[in-house]
Protein backbone atom coordinates (compact mmCIF):
# COMPACT_ATOMS: atom_id res chain seq x y z
CA UNK A 1 0.00 0.00 0.00
CA UNK A 2 2.84 2.24 0.74
CA UNK A 3 4.43 1.33 -2.15
CA UNK A 4 1.62 2.17 -4.07
CA UNK A 5 0.87 5.30 -2.71
CA UNK A 6 4.29 6.56 -3.02
CA UNK A 7 3.60 7.18 -7.00
CA UNK A 8 1.96 9.95 -6.51
CA UNK A 9 4.38 12.33 -4.57
CA UNK A 10 1.62 14.89 -4.00
CA UNK A 11 -0.88 12.63 -2.68
CA UNK A 12 1.47 10.77 -0.17
CA UNK A 13 1.88 11.62 3.14
CA UNK A 14 4.97 10.59 3.73
CA UNK A 15 6.50 12.76 1.33
CA UNK A 16 4.78 16.02 2.48
CA UNK A 17 6.27 15.43 5.95
CA UNK A 18 9.49 14.85 4.76
CA UNK A 19 9.26 17.89 2.05
CA UNK A 20 8.13 20.49 4.70
CA UNK A 21 10.56 19.17 7.42
CA UNK A 22 13.33 19.71 4.91
CA UNK A 23 12.27 23.52 4.15
CA UNK A 24 11.14 24.48 7.47
CA UNK A 25 14.29 23.27 9.13
CA UNK A 26 16.23 25.48 6.54
CA UNK A 27 13.63 28.18 7.35
CA UNK A 28 14.70 28.11 10.58
CA UNK A 29 18.59 27.75 10.18
CA UNK A 30 17.55 30.85 7.90
CA UNK A 31 16.27 32.66 10.94
CA UNK A 32 18.63 31.66 13.18
CA UNK A 33 21.60 32.83 10.84
CA UNK A 34 19.73 36.07 10.81
CA UNK A 35 19.22 36.45 13.90
CA UNK A 36 22.44 36.26 15.34
CA UNK A 37 23.86 38.46 12.75
CA UNK A 38 21.64 41.26 13.56
CA UNK A 39 19.68 41.51 16.51
CA UNK A 40 21.03 41.21 19.97
CA UNK A 41 18.44 41.69 22.07
CA UNK A 42 18.45 44.93 24.62
CA UNK A 43 16.24 45.34 27.28
CA UNK A 44 13.13 43.53 28.03
CA UNK A 45 10.57 45.03 26.07
CA UNK A 46 12.86 44.61 22.80
CA UNK A 47 13.32 41.22 23.68
CA UNK A 48 9.49 40.39 24.13
CA UNK A 49 8.95 42.13 21.08
CA UNK A 50 11.76 40.83 19.28
CA UNK A 51 10.62 37.29 20.38
CA UNK A 52 7.22 37.98 18.90
CA UNK A 53 8.59 38.93 16.26
CA UNK A 54 9.94 35.54 15.69
CA UNK A 55 7.85 33.81 16.31
CA UNK A 56 5.77 35.06 13.89
CA UNK A 57 8.58 34.65 11.27
CA UNK A 58 8.48 31.13 12.53
CA UNK A 59 4.67 30.43 12.04
CA UNK A 60 5.25 32.07 8.85
CA UNK A 61 8.07 29.85 7.75
CA UNK A 62 5.93 27.14 8.89
CA UNK A 63 2.92 27.71 6.54
CA UNK A 64 5.46 28.75 3.71
CA UNK A 65 7.12 25.54 3.81
CA UNK A 66 4.03 23.64 3.65
CA UNK A 67 2.77 25.67 1.54
CA UNK A 68 5.74 25.25 -1.04
CA UNK A 69 5.99 21.00 0.12
CA UNK A 70 2.56 20.98 -1.55
CA UNK A 71 3.23 22.59 -4.50
CA UNK A 72 0.83 24.58 -6.52
CA UNK A 73 -1.43 22.21 -7.07
CA UNK A 74 -3.91 23.09 -4.46
CA UNK A 75 -5.64 26.47 -4.12
CA UNK A 76 -5.26 26.47 -0.42
CA UNK A 77 -1.38 26.65 -1.03
CA UNK A 78 -1.39 28.78 -3.76
CA UNK A 79 -3.01 31.44 -1.48
CA UNK A 80 -0.79 31.18 1.51
CA UNK A 81 2.21 31.69 -0.70
CA UNK A 82 0.56 34.34 -2.72
CA UNK A 83 -0.33 36.18 0.69
CA UNK A 84 2.94 35.53 1.93
CA UNK A 85 4.79 37.10 -0.67
CA UNK A 86 2.29 39.96 -0.41
CA UNK A 87 2.89 40.47 3.04
CA UNK A 88 6.72 40.48 2.21
CA UNK A 89 6.29 42.96 0.07
CA UNK A 90 4.02 44.92 2.50
CA UNK A 91 6.34 44.75 4.98
CA UNK A 92 9.31 46.08 3.27
CA UNK A 93 6.89 49.04 3.01
CA UNK A 94 5.53 49.32 6.12
CA UNK A 95 6.37 47.16 9.63
CA UNK A 96 4.57 44.01 10.41
CA UNK A 97 1.11 42.76 10.18
CA UNK A 98 -0.72 39.86 12.04
CA UNK A 99 -0.57 36.44 11.46
CA UNK A 100 -1.12 34.37 8.64
CA UNK A 101 -4.02 32.66 10.43
CA UNK A 102 -7.02 34.37 11.38
CA UNK A 103 -8.10 32.63 14.58
CA UNK A 104 -12.08 33.01 15.68
CA UNK A 105 -12.56 33.13 18.61
CA UNK A 106 -16.93 33.08 18.66
CA UNK A 107 -18.53 29.93 17.14
CA UNK A 108 -21.98 30.36 18.05
CA UNK A 109 -23.88 26.98 17.85
CA UNK A 110 -26.88 27.85 16.54
CA UNK A 111 -25.55 29.95 12.77
CA UNK A 112 -26.86 28.90 9.42
CA UNK A 113 -25.06 26.95 7.56
CA UNK A 114 -24.32 29.52 5.24
CA UNK A 115 -22.33 31.26 7.97
CA UNK A 116 -20.34 28.64 8.91
CA UNK A 117 -19.67 28.03 5.05
CA UNK A 118 -18.28 31.73 5.21
CA UNK A 119 -16.43 30.61 8.16
CA UNK A 120 -14.90 27.98 6.81
CA UNK A 121 -14.10 29.69 3.84
CA UNK A 122 -11.98 32.43 5.90
CA UNK A 123 -10.21 29.32 7.47
CA UNK A 124 -8.89 27.93 4.77
CA UNK A 125 -6.66 30.18 2.50
CA UNK A 126 -7.68 30.87 -0.56
CA UNK A 127 -11.75 29.79 0.18
CA UNK A 128 -13.07 33.28 -0.32
CA UNK A 129 -13.86 32.33 -4.28
CA UNK A 130 -13.97 29.22 -4.50
CA UNK A 131 -17.34 26.82 -5.17
CA UNK A 132 -18.49 24.56 -2.29
CA UNK A 133 -17.27 21.57 -3.68
CA UNK A 134 -14.08 22.40 -4.27
CA UNK A 135 -14.00 24.22 -0.72
CA UNK A 136 -14.90 20.91 0.65
CA UNK A 137 -12.03 19.65 -1.52
CA UNK A 138 -9.51 22.03 -0.04
CA UNK A 139 -10.32 21.61 3.54
CA UNK A 140 -9.70 17.81 2.95
CA UNK A 141 -6.30 18.53 1.90
CA UNK A 142 -5.68 21.75 4.25
CA UNK A 143 -6.84 19.20 7.60
CA UNK A 144 -4.55 16.22 6.51
CA UNK A 145 -1.42 18.76 5.69
CA UNK A 146 -2.10 20.84 8.95
CA UNK A 147 -1.75 17.62 11.05
CA UNK A 148 1.69 17.02 8.92
CA UNK A 149 2.89 19.96 10.08
CA UNK A 150 1.82 19.32 13.47
CA UNK A 151 3.41 16.48 13.74
CA UNK A 152 6.49 17.20 12.43
CA UNK A 153 6.86 20.42 14.47
CA UNK A 154 6.02 18.64 17.29
CA UNK A 155 8.91 16.33 16.03
CA UNK A 156 11.18 19.07 15.32
CA UNK A 157 10.37 20.21 18.77
CA UNK A 158 10.88 17.17 20.80
CA UNK A 159 14.47 16.43 18.72
CA UNK A 160 15.73 20.13 20.02
CA UNK A 161 14.73 20.08 23.32
CA UNK A 162 15.95 17.05 24.15
CA UNK B 1 -51.28 66.30 -66.10
CA UNK B 2 -51.64 66.88 -62.65
CA UNK B 3 -55.40 68.59 -62.50
CA UNK B 4 -57.14 64.88 -63.66
CA UNK B 5 -54.94 62.92 -60.80
CA UNK B 6 -55.88 65.33 -58.50
CA UNK B 7 -59.55 65.09 -59.74
CA UNK B 8 -59.57 61.20 -59.93
CA UNK B 9 -57.60 61.40 -56.18
CA UNK B 10 -60.32 63.52 -55.17
CA UNK B 11 -62.94 60.91 -56.87
CA UNK B 12 -61.83 58.29 -55.06
CA UNK B 13 -61.74 60.27 -52.43
CA UNK B 14 -65.02 61.69 -53.07
CA UNK B 15 -66.07 58.00 -53.51
CA UNK B 16 -65.52 57.35 -49.92
CA UNK B 17 -65.98 60.51 -48.09
CA UNK B 18 -66.73 59.14 -44.60
CA UNK B 19 -64.74 56.78 -43.74
CA UNK B 20 -61.33 56.59 -44.24
CA UNK B 21 -60.39 52.71 -43.17
CA UNK B 22 -62.56 52.09 -45.87
CA UNK B 23 -61.55 54.17 -48.26
CA UNK B 24 -57.83 52.79 -47.28
CA UNK B 25 -58.90 49.85 -47.85
CA UNK B 26 -60.82 50.08 -51.37
CA UNK B 27 -58.55 51.89 -53.29
CA UNK B 28 -56.28 48.38 -53.78
CA UNK B 29 -58.98 46.22 -54.40
CA UNK B 30 -61.29 47.90 -56.62
CA UNK B 31 -58.84 51.11 -58.46
CA UNK B 32 -56.67 48.04 -58.98
CA UNK B 33 -52.55 48.30 -60.01
CA UNK B 34 -53.17 51.73 -62.32
CA UNK B 35 -55.50 54.05 -59.15
CA UNK B 36 -52.63 52.83 -56.52
CA UNK B 37 -49.79 53.51 -59.15
CA UNK B 38 -51.34 56.98 -60.52
CA UNK B 39 -51.33 57.48 -56.42
CA UNK B 40 -47.61 56.33 -55.82
CA UNK B 41 -46.63 58.96 -59.00
CA UNK B 42 -48.62 61.70 -57.48
CA UNK B 43 -47.31 60.88 -54.06
CA UNK B 44 -43.62 61.64 -56.52
CA UNK B 45 -44.89 64.48 -57.92
CA UNK B 46 -46.65 66.64 -55.74
CA UNK B 47 -43.24 66.28 -54.43
CA UNK B 48 -42.42 69.20 -55.71
CA UNK B 49 -45.02 71.36 -54.18
CA UNK B 50 -44.68 69.22 -50.92
CA UNK B 51 -44.37 72.10 -48.88
CA UNK B 52 -47.54 74.18 -49.50
CA UNK B 53 -49.69 71.07 -49.39
CA UNK B 54 -48.04 70.25 -46.19
CA UNK B 55 -49.51 73.35 -44.37
CA UNK B 56 -52.47 72.64 -46.25
CA UNK B 57 -52.64 69.35 -44.71
CA UNK B 58 -51.65 70.68 -41.19
CA UNK B 59 -53.95 73.42 -41.28
CA UNK B 60 -56.82 71.55 -43.40
CA UNK B 61 -56.69 67.98 -41.00
CA UNK B 62 -59.85 69.27 -39.44
CA UNK B 63 -61.30 70.53 -42.13
CA UNK B 64 -60.70 67.76 -44.50
CA UNK B 65 -61.93 69.53 -47.54
CA UNK B 66 -59.01 70.02 -49.91
CA UNK B 67 -57.65 67.64 -52.32
CA UNK B 68 -54.11 67.47 -51.74
CA UNK B 69 -55.02 66.41 -48.11
CA UNK B 70 -57.53 63.92 -49.74
CA UNK B 71 -54.53 62.79 -51.51
CA UNK B 72 -52.08 62.23 -49.18
CA UNK B 73 -54.31 61.46 -46.57
CA UNK B 74 -55.28 58.58 -49.26
CA UNK B 75 -52.22 57.85 -49.95
CA UNK B 76 -51.23 57.33 -46.35
CA UNK B 77 -54.14 55.53 -45.85
CA UNK B 78 -53.47 52.95 -48.36
CA UNK B 79 -49.84 52.27 -47.36
CA UNK B 80 -51.37 52.37 -43.57
CA UNK B 81 -54.02 50.42 -44.60
CA UNK B 82 -51.53 48.10 -46.11
CA UNK B 83 -50.09 47.52 -42.97
CA UNK B 84 -52.92 47.18 -41.38
CA UNK B 85 -54.62 44.86 -43.75
CA UNK B 86 -51.76 42.90 -42.89
CA UNK B 87 -52.13 43.24 -39.36
CA UNK B 88 -55.88 42.50 -39.95
CA UNK B 89 -55.52 39.55 -41.44
CA UNK B 90 -52.21 38.38 -39.53
CA UNK B 91 -54.90 38.73 -36.54
CA UNK B 92 -57.26 37.16 -38.49
CA UNK B 93 -54.96 34.42 -39.17
CA UNK B 94 -53.79 34.47 -35.09
CA UNK B 95 -57.73 34.09 -34.88
CA UNK B 96 -58.45 31.92 -37.06
CA UNK B 97 -54.95 29.61 -35.45
CA UNK B 98 -55.90 29.81 -32.32
CA UNK B 99 -59.28 28.82 -33.31
CA UNK B 100 -57.47 26.30 -34.92
CA UNK B 101 -55.29 26.22 -31.67
CA UNK B 102 -57.54 26.18 -29.64
CA UNK B 103 -58.69 22.23 -30.30
CA UNK B 104 -55.07 21.33 -30.72
CA UNK B 105 -54.43 22.85 -27.57
CA UNK B 106 -56.77 21.37 -25.89
CA UNK B 107 -55.82 18.10 -27.49
CA UNK B 108 -52.48 18.16 -26.82
CA UNK B 109 -53.17 19.50 -23.65
CA UNK B 110 -55.27 16.39 -23.30
CA UNK B 111 -52.25 14.58 -24.31
CA UNK B 112 -49.82 15.86 -22.03
CA UNK B 113 -52.91 15.25 -19.62
CA UNK B 114 -52.73 11.63 -20.58
CA UNK B 115 -48.61 11.59 -20.18
CA UNK B 116 -48.83 14.04 -17.78
CA UNK B 117 -49.39 12.10 -14.89
CA UNK B 118 -46.65 9.98 -15.26
CA UNK B 119 -44.92 13.18 -15.32
CA UNK B 120 -45.98 14.93 -11.88
CA UNK B 121 -45.13 11.70 -10.84
CA UNK B 122 -41.91 12.56 -11.60
CA UNK B 123 -41.95 15.70 -10.71
CA UNK B 124 -43.47 14.63 -6.76
CA UNK B 125 -40.55 11.88 -6.93
CA UNK B 126 -38.03 14.49 -7.81
CA UNK B 127 -39.27 17.18 -4.94
CA UNK B 128 -39.45 14.45 -2.55
CA UNK B 129 -36.20 12.96 -3.55
CA UNK B 130 -33.35 15.11 -1.40
CA UNK B 131 -36.10 15.28 1.41
CA UNK B 132 -35.12 11.31 1.13
CA UNK B 133 -32.09 11.21 0.16
CA UNK B 134 -30.91 7.76 -0.29
CA UNK B 135 -34.38 5.79 1.36
CA UNK B 136 -35.62 5.00 -2.35
CA UNK B 137 -32.92 6.13 -5.13
CA UNK B 138 -33.96 3.56 -7.86
CA UNK B 139 -37.38 4.09 -8.70
CA UNK B 140 -37.44 8.09 -9.70
CA UNK B 141 -34.09 7.70 -11.35
CA UNK B 142 -35.94 6.24 -14.22
CA UNK B 143 -38.46 9.21 -14.18
CA UNK B 144 -35.90 11.34 -14.23
CA UNK B 145 -34.50 9.69 -17.13
CA UNK B 146 -38.24 9.86 -18.96
CA UNK B 147 -38.24 13.82 -17.99
CA UNK B 148 -35.16 14.45 -19.21
CA UNK B 149 -36.12 13.93 -22.69
CA UNK B 150 -39.02 15.81 -22.30
CA UNK B 151 -38.42 19.16 -20.34
CA UNK B 152 -34.74 19.41 -20.85
CA UNK B 153 -33.67 22.85 -19.45
CA UNK B 154 -35.32 22.56 -15.73
CA UNK B 155 -34.55 19.06 -15.80
CA UNK B 156 -30.75 19.54 -16.42
CA UNK B 157 -30.78 22.28 -13.83
CA UNK B 158 -32.32 20.13 -11.62
CA UNK B 159 -30.07 16.87 -12.12
CA UNK B 160 -27.24 18.99 -11.63
CA UNK B 161 -28.02 20.84 -8.39
CA UNK B 162 -29.00 17.01 -7.60
CA UNK B 163 -25.51 15.86 -9.01
CA UNK B 164 -23.92 18.94 -6.87
CA UNK B 165 -25.41 17.90 -3.92
CA UNK B 166 -24.49 14.46 -3.90
CA UNK B 167 -20.99 15.94 -4.40
CA UNK B 168 -21.19 17.73 -1.62
CA UNK B 169 -22.75 14.95 0.66
CA UNK B 170 -19.71 12.78 -0.42
CA UNK B 171 -17.03 15.18 0.42
CA UNK B 172 -18.83 16.17 3.69
CA UNK B 173 -18.63 12.14 4.51
CA UNK B 174 -15.22 12.16 3.42
CA UNK B 175 -14.38 15.05 5.97
CA UNK B 176 -16.30 13.30 8.44
CA UNK B 177 -13.94 10.53 8.69
CA UNK B 178 -10.92 13.14 8.55
CA UNK B 179 -11.96 14.62 11.37
CA UNK B 180 -11.65 12.74 14.33
CA UNK B 181 -14.65 12.52 16.62
CA UNK B 182 -17.21 13.40 13.82
CA UNK B 183 -18.23 10.56 12.80
CA UNK B 184 -20.73 10.47 15.88
CA UNK B 185 -22.12 13.81 14.40
CA UNK B 186 -25.23 13.99 12.70
CA UNK B 187 -26.52 16.99 10.39
CA UNK B 188 -24.81 18.96 7.92
CA UNK B 189 -24.11 22.15 10.35
CA UNK B 190 -22.71 20.47 13.10
CA UNK B 191 -20.24 18.73 11.15
CA UNK B 192 -19.10 21.60 9.47
CA UNK B 193 -19.13 23.36 13.31
CA UNK B 194 -16.65 20.32 13.54
CA UNK B 195 -14.48 20.88 11.13
CA UNK B 196 -14.25 24.54 11.73
CA UNK B 197 -13.29 23.66 15.43
CA UNK B 198 -10.98 21.33 14.02
CA UNK B 199 -9.06 23.57 11.98
CA UNK B 200 -8.89 26.39 14.26
CA UNK B 201 -7.23 23.73 17.04
CA UNK B 202 -4.90 22.89 14.38
CA UNK B 203 -3.60 26.22 13.88
CA UNK B 204 -3.91 27.21 17.07
CA UNK B 205 -1.68 23.92 17.78
CA UNK B 206 0.80 25.29 15.02
CA UNK B 207 0.98 28.62 16.84
CA UNK B 208 1.72 27.39 19.92
CA UNK B 209 4.41 25.05 18.24
CA UNK B 210 5.50 27.87 16.33
CA UNK B 211 6.18 29.62 19.93
CA UNK B 212 8.24 26.51 21.54
CA UNK B 213 9.92 26.22 18.76
CA UNK B 214 11.14 29.58 18.77
CA UNK B 215 11.73 29.64 22.61
CA UNK B 216 13.83 26.43 22.12
CA UNK B 217 15.72 27.73 19.25
CA UNK B 218 16.83 31.10 21.11
CA UNK B 219 17.73 29.22 23.86
CA UNK B 220 20.28 27.32 21.85
CA UNK B 221 20.62 29.34 18.57
CA UNK B 222 24.37 28.67 18.97
CA UNK B 223 24.30 25.18 19.02
CA UNK B 224 21.44 25.05 16.86
CA UNK B 225 23.48 26.38 13.83
CA UNK B 226 24.68 22.84 13.78
CA UNK B 227 21.01 21.48 13.33
CA UNK B 228 21.25 18.04 11.70
CA UNK B 229 19.00 18.91 9.35
CA UNK B 230 19.84 16.19 6.59
CA UNK B 231 19.61 13.55 9.37
CA UNK B 232 16.44 14.50 10.69
CA UNK B 233 14.88 14.80 7.18
CA UNK B 234 16.43 11.48 6.62
CA UNK B 235 14.75 10.21 9.64
CA UNK B 236 11.64 11.40 8.61
CA UNK B 237 11.54 9.77 5.24
CA UNK B 238 12.86 6.51 6.28
CA UNK B 239 10.85 6.06 9.78
CA UNK B 240 7.82 7.69 9.19
CA UNK B 241 5.57 5.85 11.33
CA UNK B 242 7.72 5.70 14.03
CA UNK B 243 7.04 9.57 14.75
CA UNK B 244 7.36 9.99 18.25
CA UNK B 245 4.90 12.90 19.95
CA UNK B 246 6.42 15.67 22.17
CA UNK B 247 5.32 15.68 25.51
CA UNK B 248 4.34 19.25 24.83
CA UNK B 249 -0.20 19.55 24.52
CA UNK B 250 -0.82 16.81 23.44
CA UNK B 251 -4.40 18.34 22.06
CA UNK B 252 -7.18 16.38 22.39
CA UNK B 253 -7.94 16.13 18.70
CA UNK B 254 -4.59 15.05 17.73
CA UNK B 255 -4.53 12.10 20.32
CA UNK B 256 -7.15 10.38 19.02
CA UNK B 257 -6.25 10.74 15.40
CA UNK B 258 -2.61 9.05 15.21
CA UNK B 259 -3.01 6.15 14.46
CA UNK B 260 -5.82 6.82 12.02
CA UNK B 261 -3.87 9.54 10.28
CA UNK B 262 -1.19 7.25 9.55
CA UNK B 263 -3.58 4.16 7.91
CA UNK B 264 -5.18 6.95 5.70
CA UNK B 265 -4.78 7.57 2.18
CA UNK B 266 -7.43 9.83 2.22
CA UNK B 267 -5.57 12.18 -0.17
CA UNK B 268 -5.55 9.64 -3.11
CA UNK B 269 -9.70 9.79 -2.48
CA UNK B 270 -9.49 13.03 -2.91
CA UNK B 271 -8.20 13.16 -6.11
CA UNK B 272 -10.13 10.49 -7.90
CA UNK B 273 -13.21 12.77 -6.52
CA UNK B 274 -11.79 15.84 -8.33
Amino acid sequence: MKTANCKNPHTNPTSIKTRFALRFLRAINNLNNNNNSTTPPLNSHSAAADKRKRCRAIRAAAYASMASAVGPNKAWSRAVLRKIRNRMKETIKKSTRAGTATVRESNPRNELSFGQENELRELVPGGEAMDFCRLLNETGHYIQCLRAQVQVMRKILHYSST
Amino acid sequence: MDPPLVNEASFIAAANPSSYSLAGLLPFPTGGGGGGLRMGCLGLAVGDGSLEESTATELSGSRGGNGGTKRRRDAGNSFDDGSSKLVSTSSANQDLNESNAKPMKSSGSRDENGGSKTETEAVSGTSIKPVEEKSTPEPPKDYIHVRARRGQATDSHSLAERARREKISERMKILQDLVPGCNKVIGKALVLDEIINYIQSLQRQVEFLSMKLEAVNSRLSPTTEGFPSKDLAAAHTFNPNGMLYGPQTPREYARGSQAEWLHMQIGNGFERAT
